[in-house]
Protein backbone atom coordinates (compact mmCIF):
# COMPACT_ATOMS: atom_id res chain seq x y z
CA UNK A 1 0.00 0.00 0.00
CA UNK A 2 2.43 2.22 0.67
CA UNK A 3 4.65 1.92 -2.37
CA UNK A 4 1.26 2.22 -4.36
CA UNK A 5 1.25 6.21 -2.54
CA UNK A 6 4.78 6.83 -3.40
CA UNK A 7 4.24 5.81 -7.22
CA UNK A 8 0.85 8.10 -7.61
CA UNK A 9 3.41 10.37 -5.69
CA UNK A 10 6.18 10.51 -8.14
CA UNK A 11 3.60 10.23 -11.53
CA UNK A 12 1.68 12.87 -10.26
CA UNK A 13 4.46 15.82 -10.95
CA UNK A 14 4.87 13.99 -14.18
CA UNK A 15 0.88 14.98 -15.17
CA UNK A 16 1.74 18.74 -14.73
CA UNK A 17 4.97 19.04 -16.62
CA UNK A 18 3.36 19.41 -19.62
CA UNK A 19 2.67 23.32 -20.76
CA UNK A 20 -0.04 25.21 -21.12
CA UNK A 21 -0.46 27.43 -24.00
CA UNK A 22 0.36 30.92 -22.89
CA UNK A 23 0.28 33.19 -26.39
CA UNK A 24 2.09 32.83 -29.64
CA UNK A 25 5.04 34.64 -30.65
CA UNK A 26 5.35 35.61 -33.94
CA UNK A 27 7.98 37.34 -36.03
CA UNK A 28 8.19 38.46 -39.39
CA UNK A 29 11.42 36.80 -41.05
CA UNK A 30 10.74 38.04 -44.32
CA UNK A 31 9.89 41.91 -45.82
CA UNK A 32 7.10 43.12 -47.75
CA UNK A 33 8.51 44.95 -51.48
CA UNK A 34 9.13 47.99 -50.27
CA UNK A 35 5.96 50.76 -49.74
CA UNK A 36 3.68 47.75 -49.17
CA UNK A 37 2.31 48.03 -45.61
CA UNK A 38 1.56 44.98 -43.73
CA UNK A 39 0.46 44.34 -40.27
CA UNK A 40 1.98 41.12 -37.95
CA UNK A 41 1.27 40.70 -34.52
CA UNK A 42 0.05 37.88 -32.26
CA UNK A 43 -3.43 38.97 -32.34
CA UNK A 44 -3.80 40.37 -36.16
CA UNK A 45 -2.41 39.88 -39.72
CA UNK A 46 -3.23 42.27 -41.96
CA UNK A 47 -1.15 41.72 -45.94
CA UNK A 48 -2.68 42.83 -48.94
CA UNK A 49 -3.67 40.94 -51.71
CA UNK A 50 -0.59 39.26 -53.78
CA UNK A 51 1.99 39.60 -51.49
CA UNK A 52 3.48 36.85 -49.37
CA UNK A 53 5.09 36.88 -45.91
CA UNK A 54 7.31 34.53 -43.78
CA UNK A 55 6.51 34.12 -40.04
CA UNK A 56 8.32 32.52 -37.46
CA UNK A 57 6.13 31.53 -34.43
CA UNK A 58 6.65 30.49 -31.09
CA UNK A 59 3.99 29.25 -28.56
CA UNK A 60 4.90 30.38 -25.01
CA UNK A 61 3.69 28.43 -22.21
CA UNK A 62 2.04 30.18 -19.34
CA UNK A 63 3.32 27.73 -16.62
CA UNK A 64 7.19 26.87 -15.60
CA UNK A 65 7.25 23.69 -18.46
CA UNK A 66 8.57 25.64 -21.84
CA UNK A 67 7.28 24.04 -25.30
CA UNK A 68 10.14 22.16 -26.55
CA UNK A 69 11.12 21.94 -30.62
CA UNK A 70 8.73 18.95 -30.80
CA UNK A 71 6.20 20.36 -29.81
CA UNK A 72 3.95 20.48 -33.31
CA UNK A 73 2.45 24.35 -34.36
CA UNK A 74 0.26 24.59 -36.95
CA UNK A 75 -1.05 27.82 -38.84
CA UNK A 76 -4.42 26.95 -40.78
CA UNK A 77 -6.35 29.47 -42.76
CA UNK A 78 -10.13 29.15 -42.05
CA UNK A 79 -10.87 30.75 -45.59
CA UNK A 80 -7.59 30.53 -47.85
CA UNK A 81 -9.32 31.77 -50.77
CA UNK A 82 -8.96 34.68 -48.69
CA UNK A 83 -5.86 34.44 -46.79
CA UNK A 84 -3.25 31.16 -47.50
CA UNK A 85 -1.30 29.73 -45.06
CA UNK A 86 1.70 27.24 -45.87
CA UNK A 87 4.48 25.54 -43.84
CA UNK A 88 8.30 25.26 -45.10
CA UNK A 89 11.16 23.32 -44.60
CA UNK A 90 11.05 25.15 -40.89
CA UNK A 91 8.27 23.55 -38.84
CA UNK A 92 8.06 26.98 -36.99
CA UNK A 93 8.00 29.51 -40.10
CA UNK A 94 4.93 29.39 -42.06
CA UNK A 95 4.25 31.91 -45.05
CA UNK A 96 0.87 33.95 -44.88
CA UNK A 97 -0.24 35.05 -48.70
CA UNK A 98 -2.62 37.40 -49.14
CA UNK A 99 -4.89 36.03 -51.86
CA UNK A 100 -8.00 38.13 -52.22
CA UNK A 101 -9.68 40.79 -50.07
CA UNK A 102 -11.60 39.87 -47.22
CA UNK A 103 -11.76 38.60 -43.64
CA UNK A 104 -10.72 35.52 -41.89
CA UNK A 105 -9.59 33.53 -39.23
CA UNK A 106 -6.01 31.71 -38.63
CA UNK A 107 -6.23 28.81 -36.40
CA UNK A 108 -3.22 27.93 -34.47
CA UNK A 109 -2.71 24.26 -33.31
CA UNK A 110 -0.45 22.87 -30.87
CA UNK A 111 0.10 18.80 -30.60
CA UNK A 112 -3.45 18.73 -32.64
CA UNK A 113 -5.48 21.07 -30.25
CA UNK A 114 -6.72 24.64 -30.89
CA UNK A 115 -5.56 27.23 -29.21
CA UNK A 116 -6.40 30.49 -30.84
CA UNK A 117 -7.30 32.34 -33.80
CA UNK A 118 -5.39 34.98 -35.10
CA UNK A 119 -8.18 37.92 -37.12
CA UNK A 120 -6.59 38.04 -40.24
CA UNK A 121 -7.81 40.79 -43.19
CA UNK A 122 -6.70 40.97 -46.43
CA UNK A 123 -6.40 44.09 -48.18
CA UNK A 124 -6.39 45.79 -52.17
CA UNK A 125 -2.86 46.56 -53.20
CA UNK B 1 56.29 42.88 -82.55
CA UNK B 2 58.39 41.83 -79.42
CA UNK B 3 55.86 40.61 -76.67
CA UNK B 4 57.10 39.89 -73.21
CA UNK B 5 56.82 36.32 -71.72
CA UNK B 6 55.60 38.16 -68.78
CA UNK B 7 53.07 40.20 -71.15
CA UNK B 8 52.00 37.09 -72.52
CA UNK B 9 51.03 35.26 -69.02
CA UNK B 10 49.35 38.19 -68.09
CA UNK B 11 46.85 38.19 -71.12
CA UNK B 12 46.55 34.58 -70.68
CA UNK B 13 45.27 34.92 -66.96
CA UNK B 14 43.24 37.59 -68.16
CA UNK B 15 41.54 35.58 -70.64
CA UNK B 16 41.14 32.71 -68.26
CA UNK B 17 39.71 34.92 -66.06
CA UNK B 18 36.91 35.74 -67.86
CA UNK B 19 36.36 32.54 -69.11
CA UNK B 20 35.43 31.89 -65.57
CA UNK B 21 33.49 34.61 -64.87
CA UNK B 22 31.42 33.53 -67.64
CA UNK B 23 30.94 29.81 -66.45
CA UNK B 24 29.57 31.48 -63.00
CA UNK B 25 27.20 33.71 -64.47
CA UNK B 26 24.16 32.22 -63.51
CA UNK B 27 25.50 33.10 -59.84
CA UNK B 28 25.65 36.76 -60.31
CA UNK B 29 22.67 37.53 -62.43
CA UNK B 30 20.42 35.71 -60.19
CA UNK B 31 18.48 37.64 -57.78
CA UNK B 32 17.99 36.03 -53.85
CA UNK B 33 15.14 35.12 -52.35
CA UNK B 34 13.40 37.02 -49.73
CA UNK B 35 14.31 33.86 -47.25
CA UNK B 36 17.94 34.31 -48.34
CA UNK B 37 17.81 30.21 -49.57
CA UNK B 38 18.18 30.51 -53.08
CA UNK B 39 18.07 32.71 -56.45
CA UNK B 40 15.74 33.60 -58.65
CA UNK B 41 16.68 33.62 -62.54
CA UNK B 42 14.71 35.63 -64.56
CA UNK B 43 14.37 34.31 -68.43
CA UNK B 44 12.84 35.52 -71.02
CA UNK B 45 9.98 33.09 -73.37
CA UNK B 46 10.75 34.97 -76.44
CA UNK B 47 12.75 37.38 -78.34
CA UNK B 48 10.32 39.89 -77.52
CA UNK B 49 11.40 40.73 -74.56
CA UNK B 50 13.65 43.90 -74.41
CA UNK B 51 14.74 42.08 -70.44
CA UNK B 52 17.00 40.05 -72.38
CA UNK B 53 17.82 42.14 -75.26
CA UNK B 54 21.31 43.13 -74.18
CA UNK B 55 22.00 39.61 -72.26
CA UNK B 56 20.15 35.93 -72.13
CA UNK B 57 20.59 36.00 -68.20
CA UNK B 58 19.11 39.66 -67.02
CA UNK B 59 19.04 41.20 -63.72
CA UNK B 60 15.82 40.68 -62.11
CA UNK B 61 13.35 43.41 -63.88
CA UNK B 62 12.60 46.01 -61.56
CA UNK B 63 8.43 45.36 -62.77
CA UNK B 64 7.17 43.14 -65.58
CA UNK B 65 4.09 44.33 -67.85
CA UNK B 66 0.53 43.23 -67.74
CA UNK B 67 0.64 40.82 -70.65
CA UNK B 68 3.93 39.54 -70.68
CA UNK B 69 5.36 36.41 -70.22
CA UNK B 70 8.60 34.88 -68.67
CA UNK B 71 10.04 31.91 -67.27
CA UNK B 72 11.37 31.93 -63.39
CA UNK B 73 14.09 29.25 -62.70
CA UNK B 74 14.97 28.77 -58.96
CA UNK B 75 19.04 27.92 -58.21
CA UNK B 76 18.89 27.00 -54.31
CA UNK B 77 21.62 27.37 -52.00
CA UNK B 78 24.03 24.87 -50.13
CA UNK B 79 21.75 21.98 -49.87
CA UNK B 80 18.84 23.29 -50.15
CA UNK B 81 16.08 20.89 -52.33
CA UNK B 82 15.39 22.27 -56.00
CA UNK B 83 12.52 24.22 -56.08
CA UNK B 84 9.93 24.46 -58.41
CA UNK B 85 8.18 27.87 -58.78
CA UNK B 86 4.49 28.43 -57.99
CA UNK B 87 2.72 31.71 -58.61
CA UNK B 88 0.71 32.67 -54.92
CA UNK B 89 -2.12 33.75 -56.79
CA UNK B 90 -3.26 32.47 -60.56
CA UNK B 91 -5.66 34.99 -60.78
CA UNK B 92 -2.80 37.41 -60.87
CA UNK B 93 0.19 35.72 -62.51
CA UNK B 94 -1.49 32.77 -64.07
CA UNK B 95 1.02 30.09 -65.47
CA UNK B 96 0.51 27.04 -68.28
CA UNK B 97 3.92 24.93 -68.48
CA UNK B 98 7.02 26.83 -67.17
CA UNK B 99 5.44 30.22 -68.28
CA UNK B 100 3.70 32.80 -66.64
CA UNK B 101 1.80 35.61 -67.96
CA UNK B 102 1.35 38.99 -65.57
CA UNK B 103 -2.54 39.23 -65.52
CA UNK B 104 -2.95 42.54 -62.85
CA UNK B 105 -0.72 45.38 -61.72
CA UNK B 106 0.66 45.02 -58.51
CA UNK B 107 2.68 42.16 -56.56
CA UNK B 108 2.59 38.90 -56.75
CA UNK B 109 3.98 35.96 -55.12
CA UNK B 110 6.08 33.93 -56.34
CA UNK B 111 7.16 31.23 -54.51
CA UNK B 112 9.78 28.72 -54.87
CA UNK B 113 8.78 25.04 -53.36
CA UNK B 114 10.12 21.79 -52.75
CA UNK B 115 8.84 18.45 -54.25
CA UNK B 116 7.26 17.84 -50.43
CA UNK B 117 5.39 21.33 -51.11
CA UNK B 118 7.28 23.46 -48.48
CA UNK B 119 8.20 26.83 -49.39
CA UNK B 120 11.52 27.22 -49.81
CA UNK B 121 11.96 30.89 -50.99
CA UNK B 122 9.89 33.85 -51.90
CA UNK B 123 10.08 35.89 -54.59
CA UNK B 124 7.89 39.06 -54.84
CA UNK B 125 6.89 40.18 -59.01
CA UNK B 126 5.66 43.77 -59.67
CA UNK B 127 3.42 43.70 -62.39
CA UNK B 128 2.37 47.35 -64.51
CA UNK B 129 0.60 48.44 -67.15
CA UNK B 130 2.00 49.06 -70.34
CA UNK B 131 1.00 53.13 -70.50
CA UNK B 132 3.74 53.97 -73.76
CA UNK B 133 5.58 52.35 -76.48
CA UNK B 134 9.13 53.77 -77.34
CA UNK B 135 11.56 53.12 -80.26
CA UNK B 136 15.04 51.87 -79.52
CA UNK B 137 17.20 52.15 -82.01
CA UNK B 138 21.13 51.01 -81.90
CA UNK B 139 21.20 51.22 -77.79
CA UNK B 140 19.45 54.40 -78.33
CA UNK B 141 15.94 55.08 -76.59
CA UNK B 142 13.20 56.86 -77.60
CA UNK B 143 12.73 58.05 -81.32
CA UNK B 144 11.34 61.32 -82.02
CA UNK B 145 12.01 60.42 -85.35
CA UNK B 146 14.54 59.05 -87.83
CA UNK B 147 16.67 59.66 -90.94
CA UNK B 148 17.88 56.49 -93.48
CA UNK B 149 20.25 57.08 -96.50
CA UNK B 150 18.55 55.63 -99.80
CA UNK B 151 19.16 51.91 -99.86
CA UNK B 152 20.14 51.00 -96.05
CA UNK B 153 18.17 49.04 -93.71
CA UNK B 154 17.78 49.99 -90.12
CA UNK B 155 16.73 47.51 -86.88
CA UNK B 156 14.75 49.06 -84.71
CA UNK B 157 12.86 47.83 -81.16
CA UNK B 158 9.36 48.43 -79.52
CA UNK B 159 10.18 48.80 -75.89
CA UNK B 160 7.49 48.97 -73.19
CA UNK B 161 7.00 51.71 -70.49
CA UNK B 162 5.16 52.42 -67.78
CA UNK B 163 3.26 55.66 -66.83
CA UNK B 164 6.74 56.13 -64.30
CA UNK B 165 8.66 55.52 -67.76
CA UNK B 166 10.37 52.28 -66.18
CA UNK B 167 10.78 50.26 -68.54
CA UNK B 168 8.95 46.95 -68.28
CA UNK B 169 9.90 43.19 -69.41
CA UNK B 170 7.73 39.92 -70.35
CA UNK B 171 7.45 39.00 -73.70
CA UNK B 172 4.61 41.14 -75.64
CA UNK B 173 3.20 41.17 -78.92
CA UNK B 174 3.28 44.02 -81.08
CA UNK B 175 2.08 45.45 -84.39
CA UNK B 176 3.83 47.52 -87.23
CA UNK B 177 2.57 49.65 -90.01
CA UNK B 178 3.60 52.28 -92.56
CA UNK B 179 1.63 54.85 -93.78
CA UNK B 180 4.01 54.82 -97.81
CA UNK B 181 5.34 51.79 -98.08
CA UNK B 182 7.34 53.35 -101.04
CA UNK B 183 9.34 54.85 -99.07
CA UNK B 184 9.67 52.18 -96.01
CA UNK B 185 9.17 48.53 -96.77
CA UNK B 186 9.05 46.75 -93.23
CA UNK B 187 10.22 43.41 -92.59
CA UNK B 188 9.43 41.86 -89.54
CA UNK B 189 8.17 38.46 -88.18
CA UNK B 190 4.20 38.89 -87.22
CA UNK B 191 3.75 39.96 -83.60
CA UNK B 192 7.75 40.60 -83.35
CA UNK B 193 9.29 43.60 -80.91
CA UNK B 194 11.55 43.76 -83.65
CA UNK B 195 11.45 45.04 -87.24
CA UNK B 196 13.82 46.01 -90.21
CA UNK B 197 13.16 49.20 -92.32
CA UNK B 198 14.41 48.99 -95.78
CA UNK B 199 14.52 52.76 -97.53
CA UNK B 200 13.13 52.39 -100.54
CA UNK B 201 12.42 55.67 -101.73
CA UNK B 202 13.30 59.06 -100.79
CA UNK B 203 10.85 61.21 -98.67
CA UNK B 204 8.85 60.97 -95.29
CA UNK B 205 6.29 58.57 -94.09
CA UNK B 206 5.17 58.08 -90.66
CA UNK B 207 6.12 54.31 -89.03
CA UNK B 208 3.68 53.10 -86.41
CA UNK B 209 4.17 50.43 -83.69
CA UNK B 210 1.45 49.42 -81.58
CA UNK B 211 0.45 47.15 -78.44
CA UNK B 212 -2.85 46.22 -77.61
CA UNK B 213 -4.85 49.58 -77.61
CA UNK B 214 -1.44 51.94 -77.69
CA UNK B 215 0.03 53.18 -80.84
CA UNK B 216 3.20 55.24 -81.39
CA UNK B 217 3.73 56.73 -84.46
CA UNK B 218 7.40 58.20 -85.67
CA UNK B 219 8.15 60.01 -89.04
CA UNK B 220 10.77 57.85 -90.85
CA UNK B 221 12.82 60.26 -93.86
CA UNK B 222 14.59 58.48 -96.10
CA UNK B 223 17.36 60.58 -97.64
CA UNK B 224 19.49 60.64 -100.92
CA UNK B 225 23.23 60.24 -100.52
CA UNK B 226 25.10 58.01 -98.37
CA UNK B 227 26.06 57.67 -94.86
CA UNK B 228 24.50 56.49 -91.61
CA UNK B 229 21.26 56.35 -90.36
CA UNK B 230 20.41 58.91 -87.63
CA UNK B 231 17.89 59.63 -85.26
CA UNK B 232 16.40 62.08 -82.77
CA UNK B 233 15.85 61.37 -79.50
CA UNK B 234 14.51 62.97 -76.60
CA UNK B 235 14.12 62.07 -73.04
CA UNK B 236 10.27 62.70 -72.97
CA UNK B 237 7.74 60.24 -72.94
CA UNK B 238 4.49 59.75 -74.56
CA UNK B 239 3.16 58.26 -77.74
CA UNK B 240 2.29 61.18 -79.84
CA UNK B 241 4.28 62.02 -82.49
CA UNK B 242 6.69 64.69 -81.90
CA UNK B 243 9.27 66.09 -84.62
CA UNK B 244 10.12 69.63 -82.89
CA UNK B 245 13.16 68.33 -82.61
CA UNK B 246 14.44 67.09 -85.25
CA UNK B 247 16.72 69.82 -86.09
CA UNK B 248 19.22 68.50 -83.00
CA UNK B 249 20.58 65.53 -84.81
CA UNK B 250 21.27 63.40 -81.38
CA UNK B 251 21.26 60.07 -81.01
CA UNK B 252 23.20 59.36 -84.15
CA UNK B 253 23.05 55.41 -84.64
CA UNK B 254 24.29 53.12 -86.78
CA UNK B 255 22.52 51.53 -89.78
CA UNK B 256 21.77 48.07 -88.61
CA UNK B 257 23.10 45.59 -86.53
CA UNK B 258 23.57 45.99 -82.12
CA UNK B 259 20.98 44.77 -79.27
CA UNK B 260 18.10 47.63 -78.15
Amino acid sequence: MKRSLLAVTLAAPTIGCSPSFGNLEIEAVSNPPVGVTTTIREDEFEIPAGVAIAVRVTPLSDNATPYEASDRVRLRSQDDSVLDVEPTENRRIFVLIGVAEGDTCVEVEINGGGVDCIDSTVTTE
Amino acid sequence: MFQSPHRSLTLAFGVALLAGSCTSKSNTTGSSGELDNGLFHYRCVTNNDTACAQSSEPSFPEAIAVGGQFRLEYEPKGDNADGTIRSSNTGRISRVEDVFTVLVPGFTAMLAKDPAGDILDIKHVRGRTVADIKVRESGTLVLDALFIPLGNIERIWAVPFDDRDVELAGSLDYTWSVDDDTVIRLVTAANSSEVELEALGVGTTNLQVGHGDLMTTIPVTVEDGGGTATSTSTSTSGSDTDTSGSDTGTGTGTASGGAP
